[in-house]
């Protein structure tokens, strides 16, 4: 047996005393959708909801195919999964995020010759936008992507539709070790 | 109580014990376990969290990105002249980055020592004086040879391609027990079989007395009567985890576990070093680049070992190439794409192979503060830079070898190449902001050696200029190991503990 009771036993989460005033920490056992992200104690948001709102316009059109954008719910899922994410991410993370989705919707609309915001065009010219951004300038759009597709293919039926079947990379029962309380 | 969460503990705390260590990873708990079982007393300071293996097992990988990593993974090295922008991954958790290695087990090469000893002057970490001290930490965390039957297939096929190119390659050797091969060791292992820290040594530490703070920072050493007495910091909380209570720890002795990014910070914040100048300097970060591979057949490169083979053909241009597997999402996110494209290279992940190359860096890492916030730069030496192209067509001529249909290789913007185009590619003159670059290896920023001019502590980590101040993590490596870590950095802090095991006490 290599691990004490102790050890194991004395603290079951990481939850800090302000976490643990809001329902605020993923339940392992749960279901997509049931996410509740990480907010400050008087519930105001720690990420700026116009990041959130400036990754979905990019989410919808990344993930879009012939049928368009993925279901709605599959995108609000998204969103409270990006917020969750960015809000434990720390300060400095955000800043990183928030400044590649700002110069991608700055920039991505003039890829074709557009000034209006990315939000505004349809999610077709948006994928339009966003894939010649990348091809010319892609740094900013593979810190958007990487984030976004970490993401999005944890939702099980993405993950279906590109065939993972990882059981390990997904939420997984754990056998108790001898031990462990 | 044995574990106290920073984060639950209201007002201050104070404690006394013999040893402070700073820092839960590969170095600290391997300190703190001996030490306290020399019947010392220990207490364990982490600035990350405390998620027990039952907690992060479950956890999903963007879950345990949230929980476990320093910045949620996205901590970078800003590339000066002709150097890309490097994420550098580090834990920040109980049990730190041991808990998310793929669970690879090198010891220090034999060269790597030899030039230790030659250039450096460090004599006594020579392959029979370090001999016994891997032998032990290799039977601690049970290193072991991983069988060929767990092997993933994404694995096999590029080994195929080295075979077919007349490039040698072995198997690895990782630190389990009872693995069922099922490809996520980065993200903390499900079944408890990865032997992390977590699992061994701290709980040998805790057994024996020492105790554990979580969710602390450290701000300071403290010096009393011209030696190291003591650290003081602040307990974190809140959703942003903000400093709150009062953390103060009277020690006779202070050892710095932090790691190669928050050691020299702490180190600078302390005012030790300054005489060498080398502090937060000669960061190693070991490069990393991936290339993945399109074959025709299925090969469902998440079921099997993450790691389980390497190449050390191309030594010569200080190149490793070693094995690897990402999770779907991470994988999607750097293959080019957007919209139908995207969906396209998407539903081919069942297809594709990944394999991963590193270099053996010569440093140019700097750890620094402006406005007393950290941040790290990074400059290729023209030799590491040169390397780059090199590693990229010969790992993109393996995956041919072995029959890959395409290659995407880590250039933005690029799209899938296949042979003929490998062929004409320039790809010596691929711009460095085009080239996508890892580590998870950041070594060397409180390099050791024997004079305060080059180095900041001795031979046995040991501060110039703070008696019983130690450093015992892998910024202490006075060069970088071009294979993955973290037994070295164990056995490094397993000579420090046994020397200091042995080193009286001084009176409080």
């Amino acid at each position: 047996m290599l691990v004490p009771r102790g050890f194991r036993g004395q603290s079951a989460t990481a939850l800090s005393r302000h976490d643990r005033e809001l329902p605020s920490e993923p339940d392992p056992d749960s279901e997509p959708g049931l996410a509740v992200p990480l907010r400050r104690l008087d519930g105001s948001p720690i990420v700026s909801p116009r990041l959130i709102a400036r990754a979905r316009v990019v989410a919808e059109a990344l993930f879009s195919t012939a049928n368009g954008p993925p279901p709605a719910s599959r995108l609000d899922w998204l969103c409270i999964e990006a917020e969750d994410f960015l809000a434990r991410a720390g300060a400095r993370s955000r800043f990183v995020v928030g400044l590649a989705l700002f110069v991608v919707g700055l920039l991505a609309p003039l890829m074709l010759w557009r000034l209006a915001p990315l939000g505004r065009l349809t999610v077709r010219d948006r994928a339009r936008a966003l894939q010649r951004l990348e091809d010319r300038f892609g740094a900013p759009v593979l810190a958007v992507k990487a984030m976004l597709s970490i993401l999005y293919y944890e939702h099980p039926d993405a993950a279906r539709e590109v065939g993972f079947d990882g059981a390990c990379l997904k939420s997984a029962a754990v056998p108790q070790l001898p031990g462990a309380s | 109580m044995s574990i106290v969460e920073g984060s639950r503990h209201d007002g201050d705390l104070a404690i006394d014990a013999d040893v402070v260590v700073v820092g839960s990873g590969a170095g600290g708990a391997v300190v703190a376990a001996e030490l306290a079982e020399a019947g010392q007393s220990v207490v364990i300071l982490e600035e990350g969290a405390h998620v027990p293996p039952e907690r992060y097992g479950r956890m999903r990988p963007s879950e345990n990105l949230r929980h476990l990593w320093r910045d949620a993974g996205l901590t970078f090295a800003i590339g000066l002249g002709d150097t890309p922008v490097i994420n550098v991954m580090m834990g920040q958790c109980v049990g730190g980055s041991s808990v998310l290695t793929g669970g690879v087990c090198f010891r220090i090469p034999d060269s790597v020592m030899h030039e230790w000893v030659t250039e450096h002057g460090l004599a006594d970490i020579n392959p029979q004086r370090m001999a016994p001290v891997f032998e032990e930490v290799e039977r601690r965390i049970h290193v072991e040879e991983v069988p060929a039957d767990m092997r993933s297939r994404s694995t096999q096929l590029f080994l195929n391609g080295l075979t077919a190119l007349g490039m040698d390659w072995s198997p690895m050797r990782r630190n389990t027990r009872g693995c069922n091969g099922c490809g996520r060791c980065n993200f903390g292992c499900p079944h408890g079989a990865k032997m992390s820290v977590d699992v061994t040594y701290l709980p040998r530490a805790l057994a024996a007395g020492a105790r554990l703070v979580s969710d602390c920072r450290v701000e300071r050493v403290v010096a009393r009567g011209g030696r190291a007495g003591g650290v003081v910091g602040r307990l974190l909380s809140g959703a942003e985890r903000k400093p709150r209570g009062k953390l103060s720890v009277r020690a006779r002795r202070v050892v710095v576990s932090a790691g190669a990014y928050a050691s020299p910070l702490l180190l600078m914040k302390s005012g030790v070093g300054r005489s060498s100048r080398q502090v937060g300097r000669n960061m190693t970060l070991h490069p990393g680049f991936r290339v993945m591979a399109r074959f025709d057949d299925p090969v469902v490169g998440w079921k099997g070992a993450l790691q389980s083979a390497y190449s050390d053909a191309l030594e010569r241009d200080r190149i490793t190439l070693t094995s690897l597997f990402i999770p779907p999402g991470a994988l999607a996110g750097t293959l080019p794409g957007i919209g139908i494209a995207h969906q396209k290279v998407a539903e081919a992940i069942p297809n594709m192979a990944i394999f991963g190359g590193m270099i053996h860096d010569e440093g140019g890492g700097r750890v620094q503060t402006l406005f007393e916030r950290p941040f790290m730069t990074y400059r290729m030496a023209p030799r590491d830079r040169a390397a780059v192209p090199i590693l990229m067509r010969r790992m993109a001529e393996a995956f041919f070898a072995g029959g890959a249909r395409e290659v995407y290789l880590p250039v933005l913007g690029l799209g899938a190449v296949d042979a003929d185009r490998l062929r004409s590619l320039d790809l010596e003159h691929v711009p460095a902001s085009a080239l996508e670059s890892a580590s998870q290896h950041p070594l060397g920023t409180c390099r050791m050696g024997v004079s305060p001019h080059g180095s900041v502590v001795d031979a046995f980590g040991q501060a110039w200029d703070l008696p019983e101040l130690y450093v015992a993590d892998g910024s202490i490596l006075p060069t970088s190991l071009g294979v993955n870590p973290q037994l070295s950095i164990m056995s490094m802090a397993l000579r420090i503990a046994w020397h200091l095991r042995e080193k009286r006490l001084p009176v409080s």
